[in-house]
């Protein structure tokens, strides 16, 4: 169950981002001349948002984890 | 003006390059460099990231003889005893290097520092650890600037391991083709459907495919993109993520398992260890190589009494067991690495120079060729004058295990073939490798067909 959920998520995650690159990747202004790097910079660029509220949704969830172990610790003592 | 030898692959970075004198390495700091080697000394981040282990220390020297306009300064860094190449390492060694680079940028970016390149040559493996080597690497973070090694990265360490993890556990070869890492295109095109529904994977490589395409035939200026610090430690730790989740478990293959069916008996094998042992405490060399080394068990040998030794293996599965095997004992002398003896490393790279072939690497002190010759001499079809010839080029001592055709081992290498070796005989050995070398010692393995030999290079 706890797979199929994942691979559904995975699924609709990957959607997602699919269509928030396409949306971005359209307006950027385009001259004719290679750069094999920029690929990678634009990239970064645009799933910033991505990753940063990833990051954050991370962090977030690992002060409550290690504030709710805290906290249980504490009355355990006590 | 002293004459110095520059390291032949220390030429792209206009910060300095490295250099050696007297059997000692050196580095030239260059002035448009001073700037970030003075902030990464004076913010404390040398002393963290060398104290961690994470980077190679290395102290201030003066040098005179060898002054030029474009010098600030001169360091000496801690001598590297055997430098090996990302397609010499197995999937946790790789897996590792490629975390020690991430923890480097993490705690940098903690300093205002950030790596501006991540190339897995500049990891090194130094006591038992992933070391970075490349001190000037490291350079002051500019707000908003992307990660100008991404691509990089991707290239170097996620590309081959998610290979490793998902396609074949021998594509880490590509490196050996690929010296800046595999193309994303390729890699994407070799990884199975599964690995676009992870994320990771998605956006690192296949998305990371799919933009350099996009980009390749457009200009962007992108310096109006901007990446603001939140996202770019959202990278980094994204990328670990998925570095942390690809996996590989050793199974099922040819040499991992073969102590538990050689024709050896435990009395054997402890006979066997006992007069290696002996010989080497005979001879007490600085380094070894093992060659044909499994799982590692003789290469301990030398390396417990603190010798310099890599344990080499054609098979994955082996080194990865023997380097999981190091982690855990924290043994700090010892460095498993694959190898294919009848192929081994060539020099690649600008001028055929960059990357060592394993031949410019020795000679050695010891090599260890234990049960090891009928490989070479049957299954590779090498006459044993041309192995002699090898030996005598890479070591200056030698134990090597003589193994007849009635061992069961030769025997099955045989069974499928016609018997065109008939040099390949006792009496033979010994004539063709006495050529090349002294013989010191003969010793006949008990109830074996085996024997073992000390030797010495003549000359």
């Amino acid at each position: 169950m706890e797979k199929k959920l994942n691979s559904k998520t995975g699924m609709v995650l990957e959607a997602l981002v699919w269509i928030g690159l396409i949306q971005v990747m359209v307006p950027i202004r385009a001259y004719a001349y290679l750069d094999p790097g920029t690929g990678s910079y634009m990239l970064q660029v645009l799933m910033g948002l991505l990753v940063g509220l990833l990051f954050t949704i991370k962090t977030f969830w690992k002060n409550i984890k290690s504030s709710t172990a805290k906290l249980l610790k504490r009355r355990g003592r006590n | 003006m002293k004459n110095i030898e520059h390291e032949p692959s220390s030429f792209r970075d206009p910060s300095g390059f490295i250099f050696y004198l007297d059997g000692q390495v050196y580095r030239q700091i260059n002035k448009v460099h001073q700037e970030h080697y003075d902030y990464c000394i004076d913010s404390g981040l040398y002393k963290v990231l060398t104290e961690t282990g994470l980077l190679i220390s290395h102290r201030e020297v003066d040098m005179p003889g060898i002054q030029n306009k474009a010098v600030y300064k001169f360091i000496q860094p801690d001598l590297i005893p055997f430098i090996s190449y990302p397609y010499e390492w197995c999937f946790s060694q790789l897996k590792q290097a490629a975390l020690a680079t991430l923890k480097i940028i993490k705690i940098s970016l903690e300093y205002g520092m950030i790596l501006s390149d991540a190339s897995a040559y500049n990891i090194q493996f130094y006591k038992g650890k992933p070391v970075f080597i490349d001190t000037l690497s490291l350079k002051k973070y500019i707000k908003g600037e992307p990660w100008t090694a991404y691509k990089q990265f991707c290239q170097h360490f996620l590309a081959p391991l998610a290979l490793m993890s998902y396609t074949d556990i021998g594509l880490n070869q590509l490196l050996k083709v690929y010296i800046d890492g595999i193309p994303l295109d390729l890699a994407s095109a070799l990884l199975p459907f599964k690995t676009k529904v992870k994320l990771g994977l998605l956006l690192h490589i296949h998305f990371h495919a799919k933009s350099q395409k996009h980009y390749s035939t457009k200009v962007v200026k992108v310096k109006e993109h901007k990446l603001p610090l939140k996202s770019l430690l959202g990278l980094i730790d994204n990328i670990e993520s998925t570095v942390n989740s690809l996996k590989w478990s050793p199974q099922g293959t040819e040499w991992a398992d073969y102590y538990s069916f050689t024709n050896y008996s435990s009395n054997m094998m402890t006979e066997k260890m006992h007069y290696v042992e002996k010989f080497i405490n005979q001879i007490n060399p600085k380094s070894v190589w093992d060659l044909g080394a499994n799982i590692g068990i003789f290469s301990r040998i030398a390396s417990d009494q603190g010798i310099q030794t890599v344990s080499f293996d054609i098979d994955p599965a082996a080194v990865e067991k023997n380097y999981l095997e190091s982690i855990e004992k924290g043994e700090t002398q010892i460095i498993p690495l694959l190898l294919d003896l009848t192929n081994p490393s060539p020099a690649i790279g600008w001028e055929n120079n960059e990357r060592a072939s394993l031949m410019d690497r020795g000679p050695v002190d010891l090599v260890l060729a234990l049960a090891l010759i009928h490989h070479l001499a049957i299954s590779n079809n090498v006459p044993l004058d041309k192995v002699a010839n090898f030996f005598s080029r890479i070591c200056n001592f030698l134990i090597i295990e003589f193994v007849s055709k009635e061992d069961t081992q030769v025997k099955k290498l045989l069974a499928t073939r016609e018997d065109i070796f008939l040099k390949y005989i006792q009496h033979e050995f010994e004539i063709e490798f006495k050529n090349y070398f002294e013989i010191l010692d003969i010793i006949s393995i008990d109830d074996s067909q085996r024997t073992l030999y000390l030797m010495q290079r003549k000359g």
